[in-house]
């Protein structure tokens, strides 16, 4: 015996990690596309490609926590990620918040294909980030 | 598992993730176009009749709100053209083929384009949000 404790993983705990990898990869990548063309429609404040690109390496990093790791912890940080982005995405599709602080007005009442994408891929997140976090063994 | 397939299968479902959604339409970067107005080429993608003989002096409206344009069926040749922005965010309104109108309206402002000389029906788009699109019938 060397003392290492052989660590395993099962399928179920692979699936979430797979789908929350996933998740995260497809929101920056949505991120990444759309934020040149937004930081000119919003400017204001930080501007809403900042705001995009800050996203977008936040998810890459968690992505690769959890896909490295599988913590509870790199869970808990997908949840709390792909969870906020999907409320942001919602709140400025159907309210319209007008711009306060750093944070430009960013209301846009419609859906096209990447935002729906984007959208649905946090949704996912959340759920098997969730689901991941539960099922993980602390390590 | 070992953690090493599992990191491996998890990069993979990245790299699908990645594939999945890389071809959409909408990644064209966003232009500087200028603030305030540019005048049409009269000799572009011109469908039918010949060119007007002299501009005309009618002045039309084009309205965005909630991101769509919305304003008349047809416009003189040469018509000035205002276009209202009553979102919170800048858009443009910028002919799909080179050589035509291209304005950038700042949210809540307006601006102002010479309508083609020649008949025809010019396609246009938001260089912002590729989602919205319109066209603008000179006859």
């Amino acid at each position: 015996m060397n003392g290492h404790t052989r660590v395993t993983t099962s399928p179920i705990e692979l699936v979430f990690r797979v789908l929350v990898v996933a998740a995260l990869v497809t929101d920056a990548v949505v991120h990444l596309r759309l934020a040149g063309m937004y930081q000119a429609a919003a400017p204001g404040g930080v501007g809403e490609g900042t705001l995009f690109r800050i996203e977008a390496a936040l998810a890459i990093l968690v992505a690769l926590f959890v896909a490295i790791r599988g913590s509870r912890a790199a869970y808990a940080m997908a949840f709390v990620i792909t969870l906020s982005a999907l409320i942001a995405v919602l709140l400025y599709r159907y309210v319209n918040i007008p711009a306060f602080g750093p944070i430009p007005a960013m209301y846009e009442p419609v859906w096209f294909f990447n935002k729906s994408l984007s959208a649905v891929a946090e949704g996912i997140g959340v759920i098997a980030a969730g689901a991941g976090f539960v099922h993980t063994r602390r390590r | 598992m070992t953690r090493k397939p599992m990191a491996a299968a998890t990069f993979a479902a990245a790299l699908i993730a990645l594939a999945g959604c890389g071809n959409s339409s909408s990644a064209a970067p966003a232009s500087n176009a200028p603030a305030s107005s540019a005048a049409a080429s009269s000799s572009q993608s011109a469908q039918s009749g010949s060119p007007a003989s002299s501009a005309s002096n009618q002045m039309v409206t084009i309205k965005i709100k909630d991101y769509k344009y919305s304003g008349p069926d047809s416009v003189s040749p040469g018509a000035t053209v205002t276009v209202m922005n009553e979102d919170a965010v800048n858009h443009t309104l910028t002919a799909d083929t080179n050589g035509g109108f291209d304005v950038t309206i700042t949210a809540g402002k307006s601006a102002t384009f010479t309508a083609p000389t020649t008949p025809g029906t010019y396609k246009y788009h938001c260089t912002f949000h590729a989602n919205m699109m319109g066209a603008l019938v000179v006859k």
